[in-house]
This record gives structure tokens, sequence and C-alpha cells, in this order.
């Protein structure tokens, strides 16, 4: 059956029967650029924009942003948000961005998601591999070639040293991260709260998998509180839900001081003396 | 939360152990890893057994049981020996 449809509305139901036409590629003043609604990154856009002014700071804007023109010296950003702020940043004026023809909402919404979504992070064994190529590549001490690697990046210290130790992730447990089982965050945690008990390792970061947090969260801890109990045995306590509730509760110097001093006059210390006092007010309160 | 590891190459009990392979020893994967693992473990097996000796050596000596020369003797011949 033929369509009664205009192409004008299947392309704004479809979104995929408009086609983009690359006008130009220019810079553009900062000031005439505005952030569309068409622009999908809607949280989080300041995630990271230190690392990439970093970037653009070192080797310039390498992926030009992508805008459309609604006016003369009006533009409305499509793709680029963190890039924009970035530039905006940095006290840049002008921006590379590529123009294009001017999209239906729904368009400018699908163009802009794909360009997100195909942008993703670069996958963490390729930046493992970075890491491992500079820091074989860079000379001088440990720390100065982690500083270099991290300057290069524009990720912190801390962060290339744990790229670095990653390698030493039990194979089977990698392999997990690989396939997207587990976060390679979490094998991390795994590897060193059980080692060297390799098999242990790879156990518990099957269960993991299948727990949630505040219960691999307690594996972790039984594991490292209890190092001889079985894989059974922890994953057992971990499956258990909390018998007590801990309080923090931050006090000045003077505070501190002043409860050690009751607490050695009663003979006990800070938190057996703190739990004798909410049990009082407890018991006064269902008295009263 | 840290988590503490003893290191089977110098002791200490450090946090990340993976990290402290990596910067304080050098480790440059897994296989690196296993081999100084199973080297400071058979180090440690060969220390121990030293130790055994000389301990047995000298309650030889303190019951006049060997002369010192024939101490020193043993004690050479054990460390030319090849213990691993």
């Amino acid at each position: 059956m033929a369509s009664a449809r205009s192409p004008v509305k299947e392309s704004e139901e479809s979104g995929s029967s408009e086609r983009i036409h690359v006008r130009q590629l220019e810079d553009i003043p900062l000031k005439q650029i505005e952030v569309g609604q068409g622009n999908v990154r809607q949280h989080q856009q300041m995630a990271g924009i230190e690392e990439l002014k970093v970037s653009i700071q070192k080797y310039g804007l390498i992926q030009p942003v992508i805008v459309i023109q609604k006016a003369e010296k009006k533009y409305e950003l499509i793709v680029g948000q963190r890039r924009y702020y970035a530039f905006e940043a940095l006290g840049k004026e002008t921006i590379p961005a590529i123009i294009i023809n001017s999209l239906n909402p729904l368009t400018q919404k699908i163009v802009s998601f794909g360009e997100n979504i195909h942008r993703k992070q670069l996958p963490y064994e390729d930046t493992i591999a970075v890491c491992e190529e500079l820091y074989k590549r860079y000379t001088g001490g440990k720390f100065e070639r982690i500083e270099k690697i991290a300057k290069e990046l524009g990720i912190s210290t801390s962060t290339v040293t744990k790229y670095l130790s990653y390698k030493l992730v039990p194979k089977e447990v990698q392999k997990m991260v690989t396939n997207g089982k587990l976060s390679a965050d979490l094998a991390y945690k795994v590897t060193t709260s059980f080692w060297p008990n390799e098999q242990k390792i790879t156990k518990i970061s099957n269960y993991v998998t299948k727990m949630t947090k505040p219960e691999w969260s307690r594996a972790l801890d039984v594991g490292r509180k209890k190092p001889d109990a079985s894989v059974e045995q922890i994953i057992q306590e971990a499956r258990k839900p909390p018998t007590s509730h801990e309080i923090v509760i931050p006090v000045d110097l003077e505070t501190r001081d002043l409860l050690n001093k009751i607490a050695a006059k009663r003979k006990t210390d800070v938190v057996g003396l703190l739990k004798n006092l909410i049990e009082d007010l407890i018991q006064e309160e269902a008295l009263a | 939360m840290p988590t503490e590891s003893s290191c089977p190459f110098c002791g200490k009990a450090v946090e990340d152990i993976l990290k402290h392979f990596v910067l304080v020893h050098d480790i440059e994967n897994l296989e690196h890893l296993d081999r100084e693992v199973k080297k400071s473990e058979l180090a440690r097996k060969r220390q121990a057994k030293f130790a055994e000796l000389v301990k047995e050596l000298q309650d030889k000596r303190k019951k006049n049981l060997i002369s010192a020369e024939q101490y020193r003797e043993l004690i050479s011949k054990w460390q030319a020996q090849d213990h691993q």
C-alpha cells in the first residue's frame, strides 16, 4: 500500500530519511553559539572537562563541534557540548565547527545521540595498553614516568598506577572484565582483597557479578577480616543483612579529649561510653 | 576500604598489593610475578634449612661432638651445594 504521508512528516517520525549535508567548516565565535535542546548530553556536561581542557591545550581540538545555522551570526550547537564548555573555560573566543543543514528536532536528537553513543569511553584494555606503552617508552625513574603519562593523558598519577597494576589481575578475571561481566575496578578490588589466592579471586569474582553493591562490599570485608574463610563462608556472610549500623559523629578535638577523660573515669572507652548513653536514652524514652 | 596484604618479597603490610608490586618491585606482568614469588619461596626455604643446619652444628659444637674446623667445613660444604 502506498504511503499517504508527506516526506516531512515521515522524516519527523522516523528521523532517518532526513539527510545531513555538511555545508562548511569554520571557526565560529563562541558568543554566536547557543547550546540547543537537540543536544542529548543533558547530564554531567562538566564531567571530565579538566582532562578535556588539558588535551585541547596540548593538541588543539581534534574533532570540531557540529552546529546548525539558525540566523545570521547565530548557531545552535548539536554535538560537542563538553568541547564547547572546555573552550569557554579556556577563555577561547572561537571554536572549529562543522555547519550542517537545518534538521527537524527529532533528527537533531538522533544525530546528537549517535555521536555521543559512538564516542564511548576508551575500553579499559586499550587505556591500559596505552599506559604500558608510554611507561616503556619514557625514560627516567618510575614516578617520573608515571607523572609524564598522567600529564600526557590528562589523568591522575594514581589512575596511571592503577592502570599499570591491572595487568596483575588474574587472567580469568581479566577475561570477565573484557566480556563485560565485571567492572575493571571491582576486578581490581577483588584481586587486592584476596591476593595471593588466585582460585579464591576467580571464584569470588564470579559470585560478585550476581551480587548487590552492599553484598560484594561485605564479601570483600569478610575476606579481609577472615583470610582463612572459605569462598562459601564468605558468600554466606556477605548475603546476610548487616546486624549493626555504624554511626559516625564528627567532633572537635576538645570534645574528643573530654570524652576520652570521661570514658577513662568510667573505666571504658569512648565507644562503650556512647553506647551506654544511647541505651540509657532509649530506655528513658520507652519509660516516658 | 583498605585491605592489607603482606608482600611476599619485602614482608611489608600494604594496602594495595598490586600497586606495591609494580612500584616497589618492578613486576612487569603475571608471569614475572609468578616467577618472582617462586624464587622468593625457594630462597625462604633455603634460608630456613640453613638456619636449621647452623643450629644443629652449634649444638654439636657445644657438646664437643665436632671441632671448629669440622664446623666450618660442614657449613662451607652445605653452602657449596645446590639446595634449590
